[in-house]
């Protein structure tokens, strides 16, 4: 299963961009629909597909995709490069 | 210090002399440092204590809630930190509201006593600088940040007179590590770096700083008086001029706010610091909350990932907690404005409108793929109708009077579709308009061209000398006189 | 940091200045009453009539010369009056333009003359006050070149920019009031003033001979009299001034003084309305229908001394 592709499906369908669109970079300043209810239907969508949950801090502590992965790694999920 | 006075320039061009003269790394600090806490002396005198007070507060408290070995040592080090925060603001700026009402309460028991006033200064920048080092240890409390080792690193952070008295709130995440010297490979150390300021930088800045000013003063200054001559007192106008109104006070504070926050951004890329947009084409947004994501960002998103994010995290499952988290988080952004009844209902009406966006996106999931909303039209009508209700909000920021504020949402609201007074208005204030018809053109321009300081810093120096002379000239032959200050600095 | 793109910053400030500098002074010098502007359909031949121009600053143009033409007109006095009064308006500043009022050939001047025009900005001599007050220790520093440079441009920029084009190409707007627009305003209750007011410092006042606004004041005095002008003065009302008693008194005695050795009427209108509710703010009196009483004593003032 290539991770690394599931975590950017669901970003573009939160989203409703296309694949090719996202990136390490992408995030709030770069994706128009990224706001906080989409960030939380993001969060939703990534703890019922990898099975995680994030704490209020690592929430806050996404500012682009390359953070999202940092954590997903923080809990053991490991996304193909 | 004003930004738009004489004073201001003099001061910007000593320190960036002096930085790039003295290639010191202590001394440019230090500078910086000092010559900040001065800026706000210069204006605001012994209140310029209240910023030295909650510099040190909170890196000392920083480093205490980081070296807690457990939860209950760091919730209480950060309960301190706070309460110091708030407690500050509270008291400067809340405390004769408070006892307004409680007075007025004991006017309608007839309670024959009133509790004096305290009439306190409000310190200039306080909104700011307090939310800015809230942010910092809530942040180490997280453990997504590690306490400045050095005073003067905190320091420079909290106390940086470009940002400082009106924003944007910086984040000590994205600053600090932009103030340590960086070493390839190892990212950056603890080392604060030397400022050497570079051509291109030298260029961006200039050309946002003058952005700025050309907003502020040849813009928001010039279309005010249009503003207060419909604002003033607007029982008995038409709803076509209570409409101009708002769109008037709407493009006046964007041109003010943002072209304040043009200045600081500018002024910090000279000395090569990364600011963030603080505002981004706020008058195309195509919902409420899009219009969050681009007015007065720095704000929108403190409030978010520190008020309404803890709010609603554990609770999202729950539709009204989430509502209520909302309504909350927004009604605190209007208090932040002000103590003022109008700011509340100004917040409370954005998280009006949020709730009421939010419940039409649950019930209608794939409403945003659908194909009208993702054509040019159906964007256009999100446009329109999402700035319809973003302007009715600026008729109620702007009026503290409540009954001018029922009358002039009223009229907003239920077009009487008379003109003859419009009419009239639009007579006596031909500049104001036209002004407005300029600045929608340029600022569609601007969008449609992306990012514009980028594209004109990137000009040949011919051109580039040209277009600043252009922006010098109007903002000189159009200048109102009188030092008008920032809207945003009275918060 | 590039010095040539400083350099060139500076060239273009000092280029910008330069045509600042030059345009804000433009229209007040070339200012004829007669050019209707090169899209008027008006007849721009030499009026016929004698005229009569009013200067001083903001606290003369609430003066309704619209209503003072009428009455001169009914009264079949063969004078037009124009309200030349100038926002920041002081003897130094109109000293610059007085030639151009000169050449307008009037044959009478109404001068309103404030008080503040002669105070003086004096360093607060205490540590303590400096310590509180650093904006004004350094702006104290640098205030006789601000000063300068304020008695060359306009209070307004903008309103002189505007007027200016409007001047050009439709003359003046409203023709009788020139350079302040004749907007109605709203009267502020004197109370809500009593609280404006008593938060100003009281500022110190200089009426010797070393003032150069003195010094300016004599030689307009001295222009009119030697292009057989005639001159009247007046003070301009206040309803509260930072002016102490003492003050105020030194003003009368000086302006007193100047009647009597250049022989020119002196009329004290500074006490005469304090108490009445005609006021827009603590040193104007507001442009409204209520508040003509001003306008009035500036007729019977030009009557009694015009020996029409």
């Amino acid at each position: 299963m290539n991770k690394k592709n599931d975590l950017n499906v669901i970003i573009a369908k939160v989203f409703s961009i296309s694949e090719s669109e996202v990136n390490d970079q992408s995030g709030p300043e770069n994706i128009e629909r990224w706001d906080s209810f989409n960030g939380l239907v993001l969060i939703d969508e990534l703890e019922s597909h990898f099975n995680v949950q994030f704490s209020v801090s690592e929430i806050t502590d996404v500012e682009t995709v390359a953070d999202i992965k940092r954590h997903l790694k923080n809990h053991n999920v490991v996304l193909n490069d | 210090m004003l930004f738009n006075t004489l004073d201001f320039l003099v001061f910007f061009f000593i320190i960036l002399c002096l930085i790039s003269q003295f290639k010191f790394r202590k001394f440019q600090h230090l500078l910086i440092i000092f010559s900040s806490i001065f800026f706000l002396y210069y204006t605001d005198s012994y209140l310029v204590t209240l910023l030295i007070f909650t510099i040190l507060l909170h890196f000392y408290v920083g480093k205490a809630i980081y070296n807690s070995q457990t939860v209950i040592r760091k919730k209480i080090f950060l309960l301190i930190g706070v309460i110091g925060s708030v407690g500050i603001l509270g008291i400067f700026k809340y405390a004769d509201f408070a006892i307004l009402q409680i007075n007025a309460f004991g006017m309608v028991i007839d309670l024959n006593s009133e509790i004096p006033l305290l009439n306190l200064a409000l310190p200039i920048g306080i909104s700011f600088y307090t939310f800015q080092s809230m942010s910092y240890i809530i942040d180490i409390y997280r453990g997504n940040l590690k306490p400045s080792k050095t005073l003067k690193e905190y320091a420079f952070f909290v106390a940086f007179f470009l940002p400082l008295v009106a924003g944007p709130i910086l984040r000590a995440s994205a600053f600090l590590p932009q103030l340590r010297e960086k070493i390839q490979q190892q990212g950056t150390t603890q080392k604060l770096k030397l400022f050497v300021i570079e051509n291109q930088n030298l260029k961006f800045g200039i050309t946002l700083m003058s952005l700025g000013f050309f907003k502020k003063m040849f813009f928001a200054d010039n279309i005010e008086p249009l503003v207060n001559n419909i604002f003033s007192n607007p029982i008995g106008m038409e709803s076509f001029s209570i409409m101009i109104g708002a769109i008037a006070f709407g493009v006046q504070m964007y041109c003010d706010f943002s072209g304040y926050s043009d200045i600081a951004i500018g002024g910090a890329a000279i000395l090569g610091f990364k600011i963030p947009l603080n505002f981004n084409k706020p008058f195309f947004a195509t919902s409420p909350s899009d219009f969050w994501t681009r007015w007065h960002i720095s704000l929108s998103t403190w409030v978010r990932d520190y008020l309404y994010y803890p709010l609603v995290f554990k609770n999202r499952k729950s539709n009204s907690l989430v509502f209520i988290s909302l309504l909350i988080s927004m009604i605190v952004m209007g208090i932040w404005h002000g103590a003022s009844w109008n700011f509340l209902i100004w917040g409370g009406i954005h998280g009006v409108f949020l709730v009421c966006f939010t419940m039409l996106r649950k019930k209608f999931p794939t409403a945003s793929s659908n194909k009208f909303f993702k054509s040019k039209l159906g964007k256009i009508f999100s446009i329109l109708v999402t700035q319809y209700l973003i302007f009715l909000t600026f008729i109620v920021f702007w009026m503290k009077d409540l009954e001018h504020m029922i009358y002039a949402v009223k009229k907003y609201i239920f077009l009487d579709f008379a003109l003859d007074k419009t009419i009239d208005i639009v007579d006596a204030n031909e500049f104001p308009i036209f002004l407005l018809i300029s600045f929608g053109i340029l600022h569609y321009l601007s969008y449609r061209n992306g990012n514009l300081p980028e594209r004109l810093s990137k000009l040949k120096i011919h051109y580039w000398i040209g277009v600043l002379f252009v922006i010098f000239l109007l903002v000189a032959m159009f200048y109102v006189g009188g030092n008008r200050e920032f809207i945003y600095f009275q918060f | 940091m590039n010095y040539r793109i400083l350099f060139l910053i500076l060239c273009t400030i000092i280029l910008v200045s330069i045509i600042f500098g030059t345009s804000m002074s433009l229209y007040i010098n070339v200012y004829d009453p007669n050019w209707y502007g090169f899209f008027s359909d008006n007849n721009s031949n030499e009026n016929l009539k004698k005229r009569i121009f009013l200067i001083g600053s903001s606290s003369v143009y609430p003066i309704n010369s619209t209503y003072v033409n009428h009455q001169l007109y009914l009264n079949e006095i063969n004078y037009e009056i124009f309200n030349l009064a100038d926002m920041s308006d002081n003897p130094k500043k109109r000293l610059q333009s007085l030639s151009n009022i000169i050449s307008n050939k009037p044959d009478i001047v109404i001068y309103g003359l404030d008080i503040y025009n002669f105070d003086v900005n004096v360093e607060k001599k205490s540590l303590y006050d400096q310590l509180l007050n650093p904006k004004n220790f350094f702006t104290y520093q640098f205030d006789d070149f601000m000063k300068s440079i304020q008695d060359k441009i306009p209070g307004s920029p903008k309103d002189r920019t505007v007027s200016t084009l409007k001047y050009i190409l439709f003359g003046p707007e409203p023709h009788h009031h020139p350079f302040i627009n004749f907007y109605k305003t709203s009267i502020t209750p004197i109370k809500e003033l009593q609280h404006f007011v008593n938060e100003s410092e009281f500022q110190e006042y200089d009426f010797s001979d070393n003032n150069k606004q003195i010094i300016s004041f004599k030689k307009i005095i001295n222009e009119f009299k030697n292009n057989e002008i005639k001159l009247i003065v007046f003070s301009t009302p206040y309803q509260k001034t930072t002016a102490n008693e003492n003050d105020v008194k030194l003003f009368e005695k000086m302006l007193e003084a100047y009647s009597k050795k250049y022989d020119f009427p002196i009329y004290f209108l500074h006490d005469k309305y304090g108490e009445m509710e005609i006021w827009r703010d603590g040193i104007h009196i507001a442009i409204n229908k209520d508040t003509q009483i001003y306008t009035k004593d500036v007729l019977k003032m030009l009557i009694q001394e015009a020996e029409f």
